[in-house]
């Protein structure tokens, strides 16, 4: 099973942090696939560039290769997605049609997110065969 | 690469699970069960570190949604444009 993660749920934020960090251990758990995407990926180079101090950012950064190279975490590129993405525009506002894009993928089996605005109460998404793949990390963990 | 070999103790239900993964095709052997299972929490362990880092300066929604948007705008905008041309012509 592959579960695409969006950047809210990669990122300590706000919002129940404590949970972000059990997601990722019940996929691993469960046995399975972490999935990002080169935007994703875009996205947090440059929020751990504008975040933090020098010393945050080297260490972040070389975690982040660490992590990348163990292989088990899977990135997908836009070469892949961009097919998706004109039916995304038609679902969500631009900036998170990559994300919605990738979700679409046939290999995706979900997407989790804490977007609540723009992807888990958006109308479109709702109305369409991808409500079903989009999760709130409350919700996936309810489900494993 | 070199294999060291050493003796570890688990407990019945553990090896239990270990093997009904092996039954099951996911692992060839035991070993190769072990040796993933260490890698993942290796895997798991960098994450706790990088959110301990994180944490301590989360972000916003906000700030989630700025740099989204600048990313579409600079990466993908650009992108979406060019392929729009292209059919055009």
């Amino acid at each position: 099973m592959k579960i695409l993660l969006d950047t809210s749920v990669l990122f300590p934020g706000f919002k129940h942090p404590h949970l972000d960090k059990k997601l990722m251990g019940k996929i691993i758990e469960a046995g399975m696939t972490p999935v990002i995407t080169d935007y994703i990926l875009i996205e947090l180079r440059r929020n751990i560039q504008e975040k933090y101090s020098a010393a945050q950012k080297a260490v972040a950064l070389d975690l982040w290769l660490h992590i990348l190279s163990m292989g088990i975490l899977e990135v997908k590129y836009r070469e892949e997605y961009l097919p998706n993405l004109e039916e995304a525009l038609t679902l969500i506002v631009k900036k998170d049609a990559p994300v919605l894009a990738a979700a679409m993928l046939p290999d995706i089996d979900m997407l989790v997110c804490k977007d609540t605005q723009h992807f888990l109460s958006n109308k479109n998404i709702q109305k369409s065969q991808w409500q079903t793949k989009i999760k709130s990390v409350e919700e996936f963990l309810a489900l494993f | 690469m070199t294999m060291e070999t050493l003796q570890i103790r688990l407990t019945k239900e553990q090896l239990k699970q270990i093997d009904e993964r092996v039954k099951r095709g996911e692992y060839p052997s035991r070993s190769e069960a072990i040796r993933d299972f260490v890698r993942k929490a290796e895997f798991l362990e960098l994450f706790e570190r990088f959110f301990a880092i994180a944490s301590k300066n989360p972000l916003t929604p906000t700030e989630l949604a700025r740099t989204r948007a600048k990313v579409w705008r600079e990466e993908f905008e650009p992108l979406i444009q060019s392929k729009k041309t292209r059919k055009s012509r």
